[in-house]
């Protein structure tokens, strides 16, 4: 037991820096459901259906753009692509466990308890509860993300409506892509999604253009890294 | 909207956590598989982003004059230096801002006074609101000067820093000005009030540099915010102004809270003090001379040409020493530089949007920040003096603020 509570108090430590951002994109996406006249129910509701930041501010994105549900749905799930490499890599870690702790685990591992529960599995491959530390690691992001949540819906009917918030989400995605800055490969990746959203967003019907660019610039991306393999 | 598109949404991004863990007995994705989906938030988060920000509203490009571009690259410029995710939302959101200040008229703000859930927002409390972004811009310029400074521990080094800033203030004020339309350096540069108030504003940064490199970072501002109150006896003295009984006790009572602050029992933090309140008395000096301007000048220009001076001054002062600056310092002094210059903006935007009476309260919320930073970046924690002392003089401030009001001196 007393190891169980170790890991799980590790997890819990570990991912508590990288929760300081996830409280201001908490609140403005609780804010801008809001100002898109959401219900606070449907607000907080999606908060713990889906919890994923970038999906949900997608969803209020194309939802304020007047999308069909089948483009929001397709879009949100091209955004939570990313999480098939996360299951992919625990796989190794946590294949040995039992099925409910595989679906309580899959719906916390977004991308902050993946990032320290990662870092640790590597280190300590033997410790028989490791899983403890992602079960620690996600729940807090979870209990941060619906009170930062609640705080955006409270404060989402003190802002000022008209408050241009369409420009604090860009910032928030650009945010989540600091890290990719540095790499040359990653920027031409950017910039033809970017550029493909940009001149698609009147042309490609059904607002599906979120779906379209981000498909160019995957194969972009694969060309990219053909040709990096081939080299090598 | 309904539940179930949310429900749908929430389903597939379960799946997309689940399936692979759930699927996969051990990890047989391949490598180049997994290097293709490390490249997803590359290939989709640029999808929502540039479209709100090349495209206006009506959903045709707009790269002509649009700050939103400019905003998103300084946002990345902090992102890529800092690699924190929240300076680069705070500094996008800021600079958006500002911009909107300056290029719009004030009737078309994006925050403009807008009805809020019950009640209708006047211009006084968007002046408010500035009036706090104004001090928390000058607050934390100033702390990271003082960041500097405690790497190199020198007094001389301050000569440097204010001068390297002071180049970086000016670009940014120049862009500014060249925005709203307002560069005009022949009234700038052959104006002696603006640069005998820029020879005052040096003077004054001299001697409040010295206290913020000495003294603990709260006691300046609250030792600082003696201006407005030896301003209201120097205009009495000097300037005929009539003054009675009142606004006298309350410079007297801004005395006292003084004395309380420095604690002459212990003398705490030395003679140093005595710095921050020359700072005053030169900053009451320049606004006195600011008073008697037989000229009406932009804001933005005095700003310039204050500023000027000012690099001027401390360049010619920084030839005593040289030190050798790493790149993170300039990086450093270049965020400084850009929070003074939106600290002068939001000054002026303050002024112009609503009444002095109203807002002139809130600039010493100065002091709030300022025991902010002493506390998380200096490891300062304010004596029960220094808080004693700082709550006398700002209500001896606000005093002098209410009577000012009552006789019509200021609206």
């Amino acid at each position: 037991m007393n190891d169980r509570l170790k890991t799980l108090s590790r997890g819990i430590i570990d991912v508590s820096p990288l929760m300081i951002p996830v409280v201001p994109f908490g609140i403005i996406y609780g804010v801008i459901g809001m100002e898109l006249g959401l219900s606070a129910y449907m607000t907080f509701g999606m908060s713990i259906i889906i919890f994923g930041g970038a999906s949900q501010i997608v969803l209020l994105q194309l939802f304020s753009g007047g999308a069909s549900s089948l483009v929001t749905i397709t879009s949100v799930g091209a955004v939570n692509s990313r999480h098939l490499l996360y299951g992919a890599v625990f796989s190794e870690y946590l294949s040995h466990l039992k099925l409910t702790w595989k679906i309580i685990l899959s719906y916390v591992l977004i991308d902050q308890a993946f990032a320290v529960s990662n870092t640790y599995f590597k280190k300590n491959k033997n410790n028989t509860f490791k899983h403890y530390h992602l079960l620690g690691a996600g729940f807090t992001c979870w209990t941060i993300w619906q009170i930062s949540t609640i705080l955006g819906i409270v404060l989402g009917s003190v802002v000022p409506e008209e408050l241009g918030l369409s420009f604090t989400i860009s910032l928030t995605f650009v945010a989540l892509l600091i890290n990719d800055f540095r790499k040359f490969k990653n920027i031409i990746v950017m910039l033809v999604s970017g550029i493909v959203a940009t001149i698609g967003y009147n042309t490609i019907p059904f607002q599906a253009y979120i779906i379209v660019a981000a498909i160019a610039a995957l194969l972009v991306a694969t060309l990219l890294t053909l040709i990096t393999l081939k080299k090598n | 909207m309904h539940w179930s598109t949310i429900i749908y949404c929430g389903i597939i991004t379960y799946l997309t956590r689940f399936s692979t863990i759930f699927l996969l007995k051990e990890d047989i994705l391949n490598d180049k598989t997994k290097k293709i989906l490390s490249y997803v938030p590359s290939a989709i988060f640029p999808a929502i982003i540039f479209p709100p920000i090349f495209l206006d509203s009506a959903g045709s490009l707009d790269i002509d004059n649009n700050p939103k571009i400019l905003a998103a690259l300084f946002a990345i410029i902090i992102g890529f230096f800092s690699r924190s995710i929240i300076a680069t939302i705070f500094a996008g959101t800021y600079f958006l801002l500002v911009f909107d200040f300056c290029i719009l008229p004030i009737e078309k703000l994006i925050i403009k006074p807008l009805m809020f859930h019950k009640f209708k927002v006047s211009n006084d409390l968007l002046g408010i609101f500035y009036m706090l972004l104004c001090q928390f811009s000058f607050a934390t310029n100033d702390a990271f000067v003082k960041v500097i400074y405690e790497n190199y521990d020198e007094i001389f080094v301050l000569n440097q820093i204010i001068f390297i800033r002071g180049i970086f203030t000016l670009l940014f004020i120049l862009l500014f000005l060249y925005i709203k339309k307002e560069i005009d350096f022949k009234l700038i540069f052959y104006s002696k009030e603006l640069r005998i108030r820029g020879l005052l504003e040096s003077l004054a940064g001299l001697f409040f540099f010295i206290g913020i490199a000495l003294l603990p970072f709260a006691n300046v501002y609250i030792l600082l915010s003696m201006a407005p109150i030896l301003l209201t006896a120097f205009s009495a003295i000097f300037l005929n102004e009539k003054v009675r009984w009142r606004r006298w006790s309350a410079v007297l009572l801004g005395f006292v809270g003084v004395v309380v602050v420095i604690n002459p029992g212990k003398l705490e933090t030395s003679y140093y003090f005595i710095f921050p309140i020359i700072a005053a008395i030169m900053l009451s000096i320049r606004d006195m001379y600011t008073k008697n301007f037989k000229k009406d000048y932009p804001s933005l220009q005095i700003a310039f040409m204050t500023c000027f001076v000012v690099t001027i001054f401390f360049g010619i002062l920084s030839i005593y020493k040289f030190y050798d600056f790493s790149l993170k310092d300039i990086f450093i002094l270049f965020i400084s530089a850009f929070f003074l210059s939106i600290g002068y903006i939001f000054s002026i935007a303050t002024i112009k949007i609503a009444l002095v009476s109203v807002t002139s309260t809130f600039r010493y919320s100065v002091i709030l920040w300022g025991i902010l930073y002493g506390y998380f970046l200096f490891d300062e924690v304010p004596s029960t003096n220094t808080y004693v002392g700082a709550l006398i003089i700002v209500v001896s401030g606000l005093i002098i603020i209410s009577r000012q009001k009552k006789i019509g001196v200021i609206k």
